[in-house]
Formats: structure tokens, C-alpha cells, sequence
């Protein structure tokens, strides 16, 4: 056997096998081996469009490097760690502008929806048309609309449920004849304003949110 | 959001063929013949598992954290192919001096266990060796491996040799290298972290004092698409090359730019984005050049998944009324239902496809209105629940071999991150810092 190479090994050993098998099971193990076969064929279908670049040692050595199988006399594999050492490092001019805009913001009433609603409620268009006539009197303020749900949809449904309900208040806006420059955008619930998990927050945190820039 | 795993494409299960020989002819012959379901039916939960003996790793010098055989022994069972013994049960002891001698080796084939695994850890210099061998109970040793490295990465040494053991008998990478990435507020803002597939390890990556949101890998692991809003109002789809740290906006139209998805080759992201008033599923180049639109409808059309084969698409449409699951070509056509509001219920988003291409993991809202995970198979013949009880449960994303499943979870007060096997056991929780953890995207092997 000592003398035999790896390959030749394992044919011999598949050919027991399959003796075996008959011997010892009848037509089952061999059925089972046939199945596992197109199980393999399966896998490989799947992933060879996008087989492993090798570049991926972002995540160190022990992330990327091929598994080499088990040796009588191993090489020496080096590992390293899989931090990647480099991180996203943090911009702090544009941090600072970003927080510098919030804080020259303005904000009118929020506008609160219905539980998985983006349809305004009787009381939205009464705050909605108080608003109206302010902006009215300011067209040149720009207005940017924040839509926000609560934590009962999924984070990303959420996302176009929000966007729904700032675009809902835009065009209601727009119907009242506010001609000031609007923008929309939604935080889906990434950003509730109370986070108890019962509907008096959820109600809260289901709004479209009215932030004013510019001249007053 | 969810990513899809990549495999080997070298498939070569020479491992467990000479196991079976070897067993066959000796007294754990029944062994023998549950092995080869291993092989058939690894992704279906009702398996005979390989019984394996791991003892303790003979350390000539302190490792820091969790002994190796604890780890290794870990990364087994996560497998779900391995049955790890109790040794002491069989009066074998776990403890050995660099290696078991004879009488356990005996000792523990006799008790049926087919496979046994010991290692020794040794300093050399400032850094660390590590050796693991790998033994059948009646063939003798198969083999070993030799790793060497900083004290710090013992700890991966041995994930390195759990995946070497899962790839002998299965011919698959094995998921102990896999890493997790993930969302944590912190101070109010949501950065991207990434940590390892069991929670430990955890690097911060972003810095943006903003909203980072939903990455996903791209399958060579070495970039995060993800969904920022740290330039203003509008969230914009950015990839950051975790090698050089170098960050670049790939997708950036006016209105939302979210849920990006990477093709299983890497070559094409698929993401959703309000730029022509609501929200439609488009899909980029690599390069954040060439754009297609995919879908075309008066109702919202996000979250896309790419089958493992990148010839289809699951996403999420309310044009029915209420979010639910449908299915379509790479190239936008051929759309159709794959969840119904009588039969799934009024409220299913956020699909991932498994990497075996088997089933459809989303997010369902019970009759309560909490989140779950549900599972169907892309024929939609097979539905389940995944998930039970009083949490929301999110964001699931599949491990590489199609056996697990991360997900965020309130299931203890605060939202962290979890795995769970796809047959419903082996719950853990990977995540504690912060003040709440989701959205997690495990890596491709």
C-alpha cells in the first residue's frame, strides 16, 4: 500500500467501496453515492461564476488563504489575524458640516400616520394647511421632508414605507399651493424618536418630519 | 443585507470514501452507513452526525482566551456534521500529553467514535505553532497541520483546522473562517462593524457619525456595499475595500439608494433606488458605471436577493397591496408571486436566497404584527416558520454551506444579533456591546 501514490489509493479504496456497499446494503449505499454525486454537481453549479478572487486576504490569511488538506508531513501554514487594519477613518470636516446644518434647521409640527398607512389623517392636513401659509409667506425656505415609521415593519420595507408618507405630505403641500423648494427623504426607523415598544411610541414615531433651511 | 456564500469549486469528498472503507470492515459499521448521510443530506437537519473525539490541546505555552479544544470543538457541532463526545462519558480522558495514547485511541474507536482529533500549542520566538492531527479510529492517523502565527490568532489557527476537518469528509470550505458583518449604534449613530461567525473579534470599521447601514459582501470578501447617509439627505449606496480601507460612492441618484445585494460572481450589484418617484430595482457594474433597470411598476420594488446560479432575483413588491416576496430573471422579466397574503400572510420583505439555492429565508409579520423569519423553498411547495415567541426577528443572511442563518432579534430586550440552524435548533447570540445590534451579512467561506 506504502508504495501506491495518494490517487491510486483512492481509486482502490472507491472500488472497496462500491464492493462493500453492494455486499453489505444491497442497491441502497450505491443509490446514496449516485445521489451524492449530483449533490456535488449541484454545489459546484452554484459557485463557479464567482469562485474565490485569492485577493480576498482583507480578512488575513486565515480568511482567504485555499484550505490545503491534512499531510503525514505538513507544511507550515502562517496565520494571521483577520482584522482588517485598515478602517473607514472618519471625516470630520464633513461631520462637522453635516452637524452645523442641523443645528441652523428649523422644524415645524410632525405629521403622524396610521399603522402602516401613508395616507394623511384628517388632524395631518389641518397641521399641514397652518404650515402652508407660513411657508406661503417664506417661499424662498427650502423644505425638507423626513418620513419615519415604527419598529413593526421590516428595516427595509420601512425605508419606501417612509419615503411614502414624505412624498404623501409633499404633494399635500404642493395642493395647498406651497411653491417653496421641497426635498423628500426617509429614515425608515432608523431614527425613532421613542424607542418603548408600545403604540403610544409607536404612533410618535410614525411621521413625516418638517425641517426648514434657508432664510426666514 | 443578505450575501451569497461561495464554494469550493473543487469538490473532493476523498475524505469520507476512505472513512467508509476503513469502517466498514470494522465493528462501528453502523457509523459507517449513517456517514454516508452525511454526505446526501447535510443541509436537511435529520442527519446521522460523525462521532468525533477532540481532546485537549497540550500547551507548552499560555493562549489567551477560550482553550483551542474548546474552540475547535465549537466550530464541530456548528457543522452539523460532527456528534462531539463526551469523552469523559466513555472514561476516556480529555486531557492528553501532546497525544492520547494507545489504550484511548482503542478505548474511544470501541465506543464508535470514528474520528479523533488532538494538537499541541508551542511558542517559537514571539510567535506561536500550532499542530493538529486528525485520526480514524480504524485506519490510523490521516494527517496533520501546522500553522504558525502571533498568539493572538491561535484562535483561528484552529477555525482553520475545523474547516480543513468539514472539507476532508464533505469537499465544502466549511463556515469557521466566515465573518459577520453588522450595524451597531453607538452614540446615537449606526456604524459597520465586522466580527467573527461565532461573535468574537469584533472590529469597528466606520467612523461616520451618521446612519451606515445593510452591507453585503461582495463574494471575494474583500469589499462592503452598504447604504450611508452621512453626506445629507439622501441615503447613497458606498463600498469600502477592506484591504486598503479606500471608500467609494457606487450608486448616489437623488431620493433613496438602498438595499444593495452583490451577484454570486461579484461582477454586478443589485439594489433599489426612488430616483424615478418610487422605488425600482436596478442593477450596476462593478465599476458603479452601467446601469439596468429591472423592474417597472407603480408600487415599490426593493430588497433584491440573487439565487446562488445569478440567473434570478427574489424581491420584495407591495404592488399586490402588502409587501411580498416575488421572483424574476437576472434581466427583469419573468416576474411572478412567490408568497401570498392567504397563504403567507399580509406582510413578507427582505428575502435572502440560501447558497445552495434550496430556500428563500424573509422577514413574515404574525397576526400580532412581530417579526419573524420564515423559510420557502423558490417553487413555493415548502413554507415554514422559522422563529417563534414574542421578538422581532430580522434581517436574516445565510451561512456559506446553507445551514444557518444570522438574524437580529429583540428576543433579549435589546436588539443583538443571533444564529440559528435552519431546522429551528442551535440558537446563539454573537453580539452584546453597543446599543443594539443588527443587520448582519455573513461572508462567503
Amino acid at each position: 500500500m506504502r508504495s501506491l501514490t495518494g490517487q491510486t489509493r483512492y481509486v482502490m479504496m472507491a472500488a472497496m467501496f462500491v464492493l462493500v456497499g453492494v455486499l453489505a446494503l444491497g442497491g441502497c449505499a450505491k443509490k446514496n453515492v449516485m445521489s451524492s454525486t449530483e449533490g456535488a454537481g449541484k454545489t459546484q453549479a452554484g459557485t463557479t461564476e464567482g469562485g474565490p478572487s485569492g485577493s480576498g486576504g482583507s480578512l488575513g490569511e486565515s480568511g482567504s488563504a485555499p484550505l490545503q488538506g491534512f499531510s503525514k508531513s505538513p507544511p507550515e501554514e502562517a496565520v494571521k489575524a483577520p482584522t482588517p487594519p485598515m478602517v473607514a477613518k472618519a471625516d470630520q470636516g464633513e461631520i462637522a458640516a453635516r452637524q452645523a446644518r442641523e443645528a441652523a434647521q428649523r422644524r415645524l409640527t410632525d405629521i403622524y400616520f396610521a399603522y402602516d398607512k401613508w395616507a394623511l389623517s384628517s388632524e395631518g392636513m389641518k397641521n399641514l394647511a397652518q404650515n402652508a401659509e407660513l411657508l406661503k409667506q417664506n417661499p424662498a425656505v427650502k423644505i425638507l421632508i423626513e418620513g419615519h415609521c415604527d419598529e413593526r415593519g421590516s428595516r427595509e420595507y420601512n425605508m419606501v414605507l417612509g419615503e411614502k408618507r414624505a412624498q404623501e405630505t409633499r404633494r399635500y403641500l404642493e395642493s395647498l399651493g406651497v411653491k417653496n423648494p421641497v426635498t423628500v427623504t426617509s429614515y425608515g426607523k432608523e431614527r425613532p424618536v421613542c424607542t418603548e415598544p408600545d403604540e403610544s411610541c409607536y404612533g410618535k414615531n410614525r411621521r413625516a418630519h418638517l425641517v426648514l433651511e434657508g432664510e426666514r | 443585507m443578505a450575501r451569497r456564500g461561495q464554494h469550493s469549486a473543487v469538490r473532493r469528498p476523498v475524505g469520507l470514501l476512505a472513512l467508509l472503507v476503513a469502517l466498514a470492515s470494522s465493528a462501528v459499521f453502523a457509523v459507517a452507513t449513517g456517514a454516508v448521510e452525511v454526505f446526501i443530506d447535510a443541509t436537511r437537519g435529520a442527519i446521522q452526525k460523525i462521532p468525533i473525539a477532540v481532546y485537549s490541546f497540550k500547551s507548552a505555552t499560555p493562549v489567551p482566551g477560550q482553550p483551542p479544544a474548546d474552540v475547535l470543538k465549537a466550530d464541530l457541532r456548528r457543522s452539523l456534521l460532527f456528534d462531539v463526545a463526551d469523552l469523559e462519558r466513555f472514561g476516556i480522558k480529555a486531557e492528553v500529553n501532546s497525544q492520547p495514547g494507545p489504550e484511548a485511541l482503542q478505548k474511544a474507536g470501541e465506543a464508535g467514535l470514528a474520528v479523533q482529533v488532538w494538537g499541541t500549542v508551542a511558542p517559537r520566538g514571539s510567535e506561536i505553532v500550532m499542530e493538529g492531527t486528525l485520526f480514524e479510529s480504524s485506519r490510523g492517523e490521516v494527517g496533520r497541520k501546522r500553522y504558525v502565527g502571533s498568539a493572538e490568532v491561535v484562535r483561528h489557527m484552529v477555525h482553520r483546522l475545523a474547516d480543513e476537518i468539514v472539507f476532508h469528509y464533505t469537499g465544502e470550505q466549511g463556515i469557521a473562517r466566515s465573518q459577520i458583518a453588522f450595524v451597531s449604534e453607538r452614540d446615537g449613530a449606526k456604524e459597520l462593524f465586522v466580527m467573527d461567525y461565532d461573535g468574537y473579534n469584533r472590529r469597528r470599521l466606520t467612523f461616520d457619525a451618521s446612519l451606515d447601514l445593510a452591507p453585503a459582501w461582495s463574494p471575494d470578501r474583500r469589499r462592503l456595499a452598504f447604504v450611508s447617509y452621512r453626506k445629507g439627505d439622501d441615503p447613497r449606496i458606498e463600498e469600502l475595500d477592506l484591504i486598503t480601507g479606500a471608500r467609494r460612492t457606487l450608486v448616489a441618484f437623488p431620493g433613496l439608494n438602498i438595499t444593495p445585494d452583490w451577484s454570486p460572481n461579484g461582477e454586478e450589484l443589485a439594489f433599489a433606488t426612488t430616483k424615478d418617484g418610487n422605488s425600482e430595482i436596478y442593477k450596476v457594474d462593478k465599476y458603479g458605471k452601467r446601469f439596468e433597470r429591472l423592474t417597472d411598476h407603480g408600487a415599490a420594488d426593493l430588497a433584491p436577493t440573487w439565487s446562488p446560479t445569478g440567473r434570478e432575483l427574489a424581491f420584495t413588491s407591495d404592488r399586490g397591496g402588502t409587501p411580498q416576496i416575488f421572483l424574476m430573471s437576472a434581466d427583469g422579466t419573468n416576474v411572478r408571486p412567490l408568497t401570498y397574503r392567504d397563504q403567507q400572510g399580509g406582510y413578507n420583505t427582505a428575502a435572502a436566497w440560501s447558497p445552495k439555492g434550496d430556500w428563500i429565508a424573509y422577514v413574515c409579520r404574525d397576526e400580532r404584527r412581530i417579526l419573524k423569519l420564515c423559510l420557502i423553498s423558490p417553487d413555493g411547495q415548502q413554507w415554514r416558520q422559522l422563529t417563534t415567541g414574542n421578538s422581532n426577528d430580522e434581517s436574516p443572511s445565510w451561512s456559506a454551506d446553507g445551514r444557518h442563518i444570522a438574524f437580529s432579534s429583540t428576543r433579549n430586550g435589546r436588539r443583538d444579533i443571533y444564529m440559528i440552524n435552519t431546522d429551528g435548533t442551535g440558537l446563539e447570540r454573537l453580539t452584546t456591546g453597543g446599543t443594539s445590534n443588527e443587520d448582519p451579512a455573513w461572508s462567503g467561506p
